[in-house]
């Protein structure tokens, strides 16, 4: 699978404060991708910069493999989380006014707005003037100038603010379509279960550097520690003291019916043999390893990083 | 379509789809033209309806008989009666008017006229005139001389003054040229008030304009398909497009207004009775608009004159529109709502506010060192040279304006187009003029 759109070597300087510090990321042709990170960490720099809104201080874009043009522009469709219409325009000339922007002839794009109004069923909206749209009326309208022109590449900027959870299905499913027609999506947000039901590869900043990267799968699995949940009828005292030997316990809870604990081991243990060590005392009710969720994986990894640049941060300071 | 055409079209056609547009538009020359008409009509139609009765007490007993009722005063004679007897007469009198027996032989007592309310001044003067004119005619009799009167009408002074510019021209001939300072001081003002108005009327247009787009986050949107350049370019230029609109439309309506006013005020139409006297006012009075239609007349056929002023006009006032419009578009960018834009205004506003005082001394004295620098600098230069160009400019100064405006234009927009990019995407800070140079110097 060939990278339609590259990050190489990014670096952007504000005054006083570097929003993106050597970032590097490859986005394959078909995927849905999530750039995750927490509030103010470069993602909207980076998807500025990939849009040509802004230009970096050192490093390039690489577009189907060449650098960036002009042109290419043409083939994104670009969702921003700051999203605002002319609110005195009337529906149809603004959606035909963003569409000839785009790079579409008048009579092309009346074609396939009319055909997009039909299809989510906001044709009479036409001729209304924007101001008179709710919010949700709006954010359709957004959606579809966005993929109006068919573009390889789609990109949203935190599409799910602002939305209602009836909304945000509707957008969640548009979105699933349009990757099926064979675009491509890259997804900046900051939540984090939208990531896990969509996206199949990520990219995690956290103050302005790429600290994670990689197919969700992947990650979730191998980020996961040797965690384990246990869910048992018996004495919690003898299981505690068997499971000593190879684990720590680091959760306990008791429940009406049963026990649980939550336990990482110490040591290179098969799962088969744990059980086998534990099935003579307890009833095992349920038992399984715990696989990480991309929140936890989100935060864990922030907070290390963090901790990281403090550290470093603070040893250069001694240093001087 | 290339973008920026796209981007100029939008603007153009939102513009002038708005209601408000078209009643500005037609609105505007039709108060102009009322305040030039109205206070004409009620002058003709408002003054002199009331007639008022003054009984006079003429103790010389050689002036009543003398004095001329009109339409406005009625002299009745106090029938031998004095001053507080001679108010009861007539009970609808308005005043007494008492004449002294020594106003014939001199100045020191002067006419006591008694009313029950305060009289208008209109009326005392009238009085006064009336009755000077006729101690004037009987002291002049008294003096004796043999045909005073035609004496008088000889010594009575009545000329026009016609100016002539002397030039000389190729051949080393001196050419004579009718001119008019009035035609001059005419097309300057108007010409230079029209350019200061549109500048400032449709560069805060410009200024509301991006203020709005970046308010309501729309420019974002927009800006990942179009540069920012041709975005900047395209609210000025379109709204440019809508001011050039405007400013056709005045003219063709002024213009129609002005003929259909003319006809309408012709004596015949207005079907006003006339006395001898105010015949001949307005004899005067078309005497003199004659002379100064001869004198426009003689400025429409100059064709040299008329290129150079229509010319001129054109290319200032398209230079003055894009530099302020681009400064406006620079402030517009950089702040949040339009509160903050008062004080980075301030900077674009007073050069423009300096340039309508100068006009004003300018147009008395074209020719002086304020006049020159005025119309070569190019913040002030399109108002001045306006209020200058009629009057003659040396090729010299022309030149040097329209290459400093044009210039200072280019580097404003540049300028603009550096700090639009950086600035649009600046919420939350209120900026200051430092700032927006900074910003300016980004790569």
């Amino acid at each position: 699978m060939s990278d339609i759109i590259q990050a190489e070597h990014i670096i952007k300087d504000y005054t006083g404060h570097r929003a993106l510090d050597d970032v590097s990321v490859s986005i394959p042709e078909g995927s849905i991708y999530g750039l995750l990170g927490p509030n103010g960490a470069g993602k909207t720099t980076l998807i500025r910069i990939m849009n040509h809104i802004t230009v970096p201080d050192s490093g390039q874009i690489l577009f189907q493999g060449n650098r960036m043009t002009e042109d290419d522009v043409y083939k994104i469709g670009y969702l921003p989380e700051e999203r605002g219409l002319y609110k005195k325009m009337r529906v149809g000339d603004h959606a035909l006014y963003l569409a000839r922007l785009k790079g579409m002839t008048r009579s092309d794009a009346l074609v396939e707005l009319k055909r997009l109004f039909k299809k989510f069923d906001i044709l009479p909206w036409w001729n209304k003037k924007i101001e008179e749209l709710s919010k949700g009326m709006a954010q359709k309208i957004q959606f579809i100038v966005t993929i109006v022109h068919h573009p390889k590449l789609l990109i949203f900027d935190e599409p799910f603010s602002g939305f209602d959870p009836i909304n945000t299905n509707l957008l969640k499913s548009e979105i699933l379509s349009q990757a099926e027609n064979g675009a491509t999506i890259i997804f900046s947000t900051h939540n984090m279960s939208s990531v896990e039901e969509i996206c199949d590869h990520f990219t995690l900043i956290n103050k302005s550097r790429n600290i994670l990267s990689g197919t969700v799968d992947e990650v979730r699995a191998s980020y996961g520690r040797n965690d384990f949940s246990l869910t048992y009828n018996g004495d919690s005292a003898d299981l505690k003291e068997r499971l000593s030997e190879y684990a720590n316990v680091y959760e306990e809870k008791s429940l009406s019916a049963f026990d649980s604990i939550k336990f990482t081991t110490t040591c290179d243990v098969e799962r088969s043999e744990l059980i086998t060590k534990i099935n003579d005392i307890v009833k095992i009710e349920d038992f399984h390893r715990i696989i990480p969720s991309m929140n936890d994986i989100f935060i864990n990894a922030v907070q290390n990083n963090s901790a990281q640049t403090d550290i470093e941060n603070r040893g250069g300071e001694t240093n001087e | 379509m290339s973008k920026l055409s796209i981007v100029i079209s939008r603007e153009f056609s939102e513009r002038t789809r708005k209601k408000s547009f078209w009643i500005m538009t037609f609105l505007t020359p039709i108060l102009m033209l009322a305040l030039i008409a109205v206070p004409s009509l009620i002058m003709i139609w408002g003054g002199g309806t009331e007639t008022r009765v003054v009984v006079v007490v003429d103790k010389t007993n050689v002036i009543f008989p003398q004095l001329k009722s009109d339409k406005s005063i009625v002299f009745c004679d106090s029938q031998g009666k004095d001053y507080p007897e001679a108010q009861n007469l007539y009970p609808e009198a308005y005043g007494v008017l008492v004449i002294p027996e020594s106003v014939i032989a001199s100045n020191s007592e002067g006419l006591r006229f008694y009313t029950k309310e305060s009289s208008t001044i209109d009326l005392e003067r009238n009085l006064q005139s009336s009755v000077e004119k006729i101690v004037e005619q009987i002291r002049m009799e008294q003096a004796g001389i043999a045909g005073l009167d035609s004496i008088m009408n000889k010594i009575k002074a009545d000329l026009k003054i016609n100016a002539f510019e002397v030039k000389e021209n190729d051949n080393g001939e001196t050419e004579e040229k009718e001119s008019s300072a009035f035609i001059s001081l005419a097309v300057s003002y108007i010409t230079a008030f029209i350019i200061y108005m549109f500048i400032l009327l449709y560069g805060s247009q410009v200024l509301q304009g991006i203020v709005d787009e970046k308010q309501n986050r729309i420019l974002e949107l927009v800006v990942s398909s179009v540069k920012p350049f041709d975005l900047m370019m395209g609210k000025i230029l379109g709204i440019a497009s809508v001011a050039f609109t405007q400013l056709v439309m005045w003219i063709v309506i002024f213009v129609l207004g002005c003929i259909s006013f003319g006809i309408a005020m012709t004596p015949e139409t207005l079907n006003v009775p006339m006395d001898q006297e105010t015949m001949q006012m307005a004899m005067s009075q078309a005497s003199d608009a004659d002379n100064i239609l001869g004198s426009l007349m003689s400025v429409l056929t100059d064709w040299s004159l008329l290129v150079r002023v229509i010319g001129t006009f054109v290319l200032m006032f398209v230079g003055g529109y894009l530099l302020y419009a681009s400064l406006f578009a620079a402030i517009g960018s950089a702040v949040d709502n339009i509160q903050d834009t008062q004080q980075l205004q301030l900077p674009v506003t007073v050069p423009l506010m300096i340039a309508l005082f100068m006009m004003m001394a300018v147009m008395q004295e074209p020719n002086s060192q304020m006049a020159v620098w005025g119309s070569i600098i190019p913040f002030t230069s399109p108002i001045v040279m306006m209020a200058r160009i009629s009057y003659g400019v040396p090729v010299w100064q022309w030149v040097a304006c329209v290459v400093a405006l044009y210039g200072t234009f280019a580097f404003t927009t540049w300028f603009a187009a550096r700090v639009y990019r950086v600035g649009i995407f600046m919420y939350g800070k209120k900026p200051s003029i430092k700032d927006l140079i900074r910003w300016a110097k980004y790569k």
